[in-house]
């Protein structure tokens, strides 16, 4: 080849294939560049940043939209990113959850004029890196990924300069952000130093050959640590006990707004990547074709090489090396289905006796992704033995994410909105809020009763879906404590509802009033249209994250 | 028919606004929806009873087999009637009852709500729907109880029911999914012909206990029937409607639908005739110890719920009969004795039976219908009741074996006299006494309710052959499944004389006996207090309490804000789950110690660790650094004995060097202080102690995993052919290594050059301070 | 091979003590910068391995793996400087025991061991090296706040 041809081809694959995917982070990109351009013609006075904002977001949200999946999945970047339903499912979901949120700071006013741009800024970056995570195909880019979403989610927690708290909530979620990338990093370089690549697919292959080998044993410990290490950096991103520190007090510390932000856009992302991780390490793919340009080689030595060619092209093969993951299966189910009960009882009861709503929000999420990470478990058993019922687990999965998305931006959403009313985040001044705005009430108790998962709300829906499907790969214990934690979950949820509806109002408070016909009210009243929309007709949705998990497991 | 069931959603949107359009009225106006539900569901009547069944579906997300799908037998029809029957005679009585009430139309639109959810309940036959008007039945039993929300005992009874039984809906839930699993359908009309499937599965056991749990909860069993009685701080409409006549029905019904499939197994026998028992004989003590006429009236119901439940346990054709028609004829009475109650309550202020008396003077169609309801209750013919009790006595009678439940039953009847001669005639007959409000004859609203249903429990059981026709018979079958066809129900008030007959008539007796010595009981259990102060709502307290301390707890001891603590924390979690990992999958090298120590390599060994010790724990500061000195040497002499004397040196000089820094500058250092508490200082070393043996155990892994070949063999063969020197070190550091040792000289430099700087600054500092 | 395989061991057990010792760094000490040096560190240990690695298994994945490393490490240095720079002028302190203000709402704040003055009649003279080169100017304002840690 020679090098004429060479650029030929990178062009080729670049341009014919990789950007067109790819289109809506490049917009996404464009945004950031015209913001900062803004910026020096407006000087923050007027509201430019936000119309830049909403108008790149929209069309980001467009492209994604019309972009239409691939028929298999197709490796973009030269195997770098993943170009499947999944990826194009998840990065809908995100923009669409930056088009929603990007309204939200709107109404509720934060940031001000000042710092809009530096906020959609850093808002933007942490999406492009979220968006390179559910796509990811290559540890680099995992490593990447995770590292985009957070630096910029450091300088958003501490973005109000004049409290003190926020710069703390700052410093302890660098403290604990550097530290868990660190010791991922160091796991990441174990896996990818004894398996000699980094390319997902490829590492499958060469975990079966080793797990397969007689010398396996003796690599155990190694990637056993390896494994646990790696899981600490999802650990941290998924708030997951005893990982989850920060997360209180960093939403504690941070406005309401930033606080949504993490709650629901980096978890989501960090489940799809923690799917795509352990599905992708968990299952040898039947067709693994090599993309036709490599400008970086990945083979190694000759033996492995030819192992590879041969595990691919005969099928009986891709059965014995799956059978060969089963033990790297069951030790990532081990360990995830470990972290989902502890986060998931641990999240629960601490939450049980917060006072500001924010702290409680922070342990509803803890307890939140502990839920998500359940059926996380079972879709890992569940792939060597029936791959159709993992998808279908992960469509419920995608299901849970969309609709915590919802859920969990209406009730940052109303904590924001009555903070600006009301001057305060503490439950007991919300007492008695059903008798001037009961419209208000009634959307912040659909939320809450939809994060229960009381049905026919959406919560509900997503939630059965997610414990039927955990219960489906036998993890009977852990339907069990799910179960036995939306009990106790009830008592917090029910608690703010209670102290809206029933509590009398305290003496010498202002008198908020929220129209259900305000901005904040409609915006308020749309979410919760939606929860009992999805709790009611919720095939739809589930139709397409079905489509979107089709494509795993290849 | 799914119209019908939405139809009462749609209704409790719209309500709430009806009082503005005007004050009166609005009780009678919104009893049109139930009555017309009830007219449509008797329109079923004829095909039920002919055999037919009726069913609708919705896909809702077929891809979880989850359908919105509605069913109607003989089982559900019975059900579906007296809801809405009952719903509308409550909700003329509600407004009487709450006539002027500010949040009157909030009140209706709770009560249609409800009524829409419960038709939802008993009509379902997709389990997932099933679940979903289940937990909205408790959601609106919350609003409903909690309606007088201004009073704390009404705020925290509401809380109460909602945890109880929204936590036993979600055991169902559990529960009704390994049910759909196990029977490989989630449609309850398919569930019947699957029974055996279900019985013999493995799971069998916990899904039993699982949609027990649910329906004990619901259906106010013991040891979790303490939810009722609190609920009657709701209104009394609420309380005729949900507490006596249908919610709380609604785990009976969900086990009678349940049992074609799971009844019939020795589990179930136990399980749900026992618990049944328990519950009938707790709540007929309770009743009888009360003296508030709702509370009363509440322990009455808790034990009649237990006798259904007892009932359908027992599981024969005519248990299931009996449970039919003892139902039927419970909802009737109990739910006019409550209305009856609270328009008592309404017009005299008081509800307590020892401080009533003679009211008939000044309410005598209230009278009127309490007496007819009373009968019933009492099971005397030809009311309906007693055909309840009649068969109920047959049917205990037919379990032979099982001895015990006939003089139980027995006894549990002679109660139902007892509380039927409080409620009915105490109250009403007797001499007057003094009320807090001047009694007199309650509105037409207010007696209409009671009346028409006591009315309504005579015809039936004057015209008890048609009932058992063409209501209870369907409903019986649709239990029974496969095992119909038997004995086809006969109802007659007179069956000649049977044994059943003679027991009935001796738990009348018994019964005004009781009640004769009423006094004597209430003395007697004063005794008892002690015993039932520790009863379940006790533990329930307890439970919640300890819940809610632990969470304080643990996250009072995780949270503490500190960040060295949550890095403490993370990095034992990291460490004990790797070491927990490692200890399965690493075999330590099998020789960690060779076994040719020599003496003088152990002792070595052990002065080291002694001395070690001794400069942690030196409360000097030159002790300190003499130990460190001895363990300094103590390595050097290691280097000797594995032969390197030129490290050796180097460390010796090293060492004598830093000891000798460190005596010049020991002065010129604070003392040693204990900065830490005794507990602190423990938990680190332990904490350094577990980190050690993990990191060692790491390193040893590593080492032991892939071939590991010295270098050192590698620098021997070379030193003299390469470098002509004889010392390796010396080789290594000037010529295999010279860039890093030239590396190193500059990093000292550096370092020389920050001390130098540090020392500069310092004594300027002290100066202008002082 | 075996030169290879003892080659790649040296420098593996070399990163793992490079990572060790920032991880040790990171939990123990208490002055935010020295915590963030820490950090690095254990990302530099990281990197070694990786080009062990990549030497190794002769490709150049570990090392393009170590350029996107460097340059995220600088990203999270920018930012945690800035942090720093931030909570040091809020509190005249660089002792993360400092920063202990959002906590649960009940819990009583944990004070951690101080470091104690030097004696104050403590004056002896420290030793003077003989001067060399231009004495720096100091800032008063920057001397009363240095931290002690």
């Amino acid at each position: 080849m020679t090098f004429y041809e060479l650029v030929q081809n990178s062009l080729r694959d670049s341009l014919g294939t990789s950007i067109p995917a790819f289109a809506p982070e490049l917009l996404l990109c464009a945004t950031i560049v015209m913001l900062l351009l803004g910026r020096m013609f407006s000087g923050g006075r007027s509201n430019l940043a936000y119309v830049i904002m909403m108008v790149g977001c929209l069309a980001a949200f467009v492209v994604a939209w019309r972009t239409d999946a691939p028929e298999k999945p197709v490796e973009i970047f030269t195997g770098m990113l993943v170009h499947d339903s999944f990826a194009l499912f998840m990065r809908r979901l995100l923009l669409l959850f930056v088009i929603l949120f990007t309204s939200f700071t709107r109404l509720s006013g934060t940031p001000d004029r000042q710092t809009a741009t530096e906020f959609y800024t850093l808002i933007l970056g942490a999406t492009l890196g979220m968006c390179l995570m559910v796509s990811a195909n290559h540890m680099l880019i995992v490593f990447l990924g995770i590292e985009m979403a957070s630096v910029p989610s450091y300088a958003l927690v501490g973005v109000i300069k004049e409290r003190r708290v926020s710069a703390e909530a700052a410093l302890k979620f660098a403290v604990f952000g550097g530290g868990a990338a660190g010791v991922m990093l160091y796991g990441i370089s174990l896996l990818v130093g004894t398996l000699g690549t980094a390319h997902l697919p490829t590492m499958s292959v060469r975990l079966a050959e080793l797990l397969g080998s007689s010398a396996g044993s003796e690599y155990h410990p190694i990637l056993v640590l390896a494994g646990l290490m790696i899981m600490v950096g999802f650990a941290f991103k998924l708030s997951a006990v005893p990982f989850h520190f920060w997360t209180p007090d960093v939403f504690e510390g941070a406005t309401a707004e930033v606080a949504a932000f993490l709650s629901i856009a980096s978890k989501a992302a960090a489940l799809a990547l923690l799917l795509r991780v352990t599905l992708g390490l968990g299952h040898v793919p039947s067709t693994l074709d090599t993309p036709t340009t490599v400008p970086v080689r990945y083979a190694v030595s000759e033996d492995a090489g030819t192992a590879t060619a041969e595990s691919a092209s005969v099928s009986g093969l891709v059965t014995d090396s799956n059978a060969a993951l089963l033990p790297a299966r069951q030790y990532s189910a081990w360990l995830i289905a470990l972290f989902a009960a502890v986060t998931c009882t641990f999240g629960n009861l601490a939450a049980y006796g917060q006072d500001n709503m924010k702290r409680l929000l922070a342990y509803s999420t803890i307890a939140h992704a502990g839920y998500m990470l359940m059926p996380v478990a079972a879709a890992i058993l569940l792939a060597g033995t029936d791959p159709e019922a993992s998808r279908f687990t992960v469509a419920a999965i995608g299901f849970y994410i969309a609709v915590y998305l919802f859920m969990n931006l209406g009730a940052f959403a109303l904590v924001a909105f009555l903070r600006n009313e009301l001057g305060s985040e503490q439950l007991p001044d919300y007492a008695g809020l059903a008798r001037r705005s009961p419209g208000f009430v009634i959307c912040a108790a659909v939320v809450m009763f939809s994060l229960v998962g009381l049905p026919p709300l959406a919560g509900f829906a997503a939630k059965f879906a997610i414990f039927a499907q955990t219960y489906e790969a036998g993890l009977l214990s852990l339907v069990v404590i799910g179960v036995l934690n939306t009990l106790f979950s009830l008592f917090y949820y029910l608690r703010v509802v209670k102290t809206m509806v029933l509590d009398p109002e305290p003496e010498g408070r202002p008198a908020p009033t929220i129209r259900i016909w305000s901005n904040a009210g409609f915006y308020c009243a749309l979410i919760a249209v939606l929860l009992v929309a999805l709790g009611v007709f919720w095939n739809p949705l589930f139709a397409e994250a079905q489509f979107a998990a089709s494509m795993l497991l290849p | 028919m799914t119209f019908a069931v939405l139809s009462g959603f749609l209704a409790a949107v719209v309500v709430p606004f009806l009082p503005r359009f005007g004050r009166y009225g609005t009780g009678r106006t919104v009893a049109l929806v139930p009555a017309a539900l009830t007219a449509y569901f008797g329109s079923y009547i004829q095909p039920v009873g002919a055999g037919e069944t009726f069913r609708t579906s919705y896909a809702w997300a077929p891809a979880l087999r989850v359908e919105f799908s509605l069913h109607l037998d003989g089982l559900g029809l019975l059900f579906a009637l007296l809801v809405s029957g009952i719903g509308a005679l409550v909700a003329i009585y509600a407004g009487g009852y709450l006539s002027g009430h500010r949040h009157l139309g909030r009140f209706y639109g709770f009560l249609l709500f409800f009524m829409a959810s419960m038709l939802g309940v008993v009509l379902a036959d997709n389990m997932l729907t099933l679940f979903v008007f289940w937990e909205l039945t408790s959601l609106t039993s919350y609003l409903l109880i909690g309606f007088d929300h201004e009073r704390e005992e009404s705020r925290k009874a509401a809380w109460q029911a909602l945890l109880v039984t929204g936590g036993g809906g979600l055991a169902l839930l559990a529960g009704l999914l390994m049910l759909g699993e196990a029977a490989g359908t989630m449609e309850l009309s398919e569930l019947a012909s699957r029974g055996g499937d279900v019985r013999s599965h493995a799971l069998y056991l916990p899904i039993l206990l699982l949609i027990l749990l649910g329906a004990f909860t619901k259906s106010a069993q013991f040891p979790f029937h303490f939810w009722l009685p609190s609920a009657m701080e709701a209104p009394a409409p609420v309380s005729a409607y949900l507490h006596s006549a249908t919610m709380v029905k609604a785990g009976v019904y969900l086990l009678a639908r349940l049992s074609p499939a799971m009844a019939g197994t020795d589990a179930w026998w136990y399980l749900v005739t026992l618990g049944g028992t328990a519950t009938m004989v707790c709540g007929a003590y309770l009743a009888l110890c009360g003296t508030d006429l709702k509370r009363i009236l509440a322990y009455s119901t808790v034990s009649a719920l237990g006798v259904l439940v007892m009932l359908l346990g027992m599981g024969s054709v005519l248990a299931a009969q009996a449970a039919m028609v003892f139902l039927l004829a419970h909802a009737l009475y109990k739910g006019a004795l409550f209305m009856v109650a609270g328009a008592v309550d309404h017009e005299t202020g008081s509800r307590d039976v020892d401080r009533l008396g003679g009211l008939w003077r000044a309410m005598p169609v209230t009278a009127a219908a309490a007496v007819l309801a009373a009968l019933s209750m009492a099971g005397i013919a030809p009311f309906f009741g007693f055909l309840g009790k009649e068969m109920l006595l047959e049917a205990s009678l037919e379990s032979g074996g099982r001895w015990f439940l006939l003089p139980v039953v027995v006894l549990a009847g002679a109660v139902f006299v007892a509380v039927a001669c409080m409620a009915g005639f105490r109250v009403f007959f007797g001499s007057s006494l003094p009320t807090p409000k001047q009694p007199h004859e309650a509105p037409l609203s207010l007696w209409l309710g009671p009346l028409l249903a006591s009315a309504v429990g005579l015809a039936l059981g004057l015209f008890a052959s048609y009932a058992a026709a063409w209501i209870v018979s369907p409903a019986a079958t649709a239990i029974l499944g496969e095992r119909t066809g038997h004995q086809p129900l006969k109802l007659a008030l007179w069956h000649g004389l049977t044994p059943a007959l003679a027991l009935s008539g001796g738990s009348i007796l018994l019964g005004l006996l009781v009640y004769a010595n009423r006094g004597r009981i209430l003395q007697m259990n004063r005794r008892l207090e002690v015993l039932l102060r520790h009863g379940p709502a006790w533990w329930y307290d307890l439970a919640l309490g300890g819940l809610n301390r632990f969470a304080l707890a643990q996250t009072r001891l995780l949270q503490t804000g500190y960040l060295r603590h949550y890095l403490l924390v993370i990095f034992a979690a990291t460490v004990g789950l790797s070491g927990y990992v490692l200890i399965g999958s690493v075999e330590l090298p099998a020789r960690l110690l060779g076994p040719e120590i020599r003496f003088h390599e152990a002792a070595l060994a052990g002065l080291l660790l002694l001395a070690a010790l001794a400069a942690v724990r030196s409360s000097t500061r030159l002790a300190a650094v003499a130990a460190l000195g001895v363990v300094g040497y103590g390595v050097a002499l290691v280097f000797i004995l594995y032969g390197a004397p030129d490290l050796a040196m180097t460390q010796f000089a090293i060492e004598t060097l830093t000891v000798i820094l460190l005596v010049l500058v020991l002065y010129r250092l604070p003392r040693y202080a204990v900065l830490s508490s005794r507990w602190v200082r423990i938990r680190d070393a332990a904490f350094a102690l577990v980190t050690g043996a993990t990191v060692t155990a790491l390193v040893l892994a590593a080492v032991h995993g892939p071939a590991y070949e010295s270098v050192s063999r590698y620098y021997a063969e070379r030193s003299f052919a390469e470098a002509h020197g004889r010392n390796i070190v010396n080789v290594i550091l000037v010529d295999f290594r010279a860039l890093d040792t030239l590396g190193e000289i500059t990093v000292l430099a550096v370092a020389a050059v920050g001390v130098h700087a540090l020392l500069k600054l310092r004594p300027k500092n002290r100066e202008d301070a002082a | 091979m075996n030169n290879e395989l003892a080659l790649l061991n040296n420098y593996l057990v070399v990163g793992a003590v490079l990572f060790g010792i920032g991880a040790i760094g990171f939990l123990s000490r208490r002055n935010m910068i020295v915590m963030f040096l820490a950090a690095e560190m254990m990302l530099q240990g990281i990197s070694v391995s990786l080009v062990a690695w990549s030497r190794y298994h002769n490709d150049f994945g570990g090392q393009m793996f170590v350029v996107f490393i460097i340059t995220v490490a600088a990203c999270e240095a920018a930012i945690a400087l800035a942090l720093i720079l931030m909570l040091f002028r809020a509190s005249g302190s660089l002792d993360i025991a400092v920063w202990h203000h959002l906590r649960e709402a009940n819990q009583p704040a944990y004070v951690d061991e101080e470091i104690p003055e030097p004696p104050p009649g403590d004056t002896a003279a420290w030793p003077r090296l003989v001067p060399a080169g231009i004495e720096p100017e100091i800032d008063r304002e920057d001397t009363d706040h240095r931290p002690h840690v």
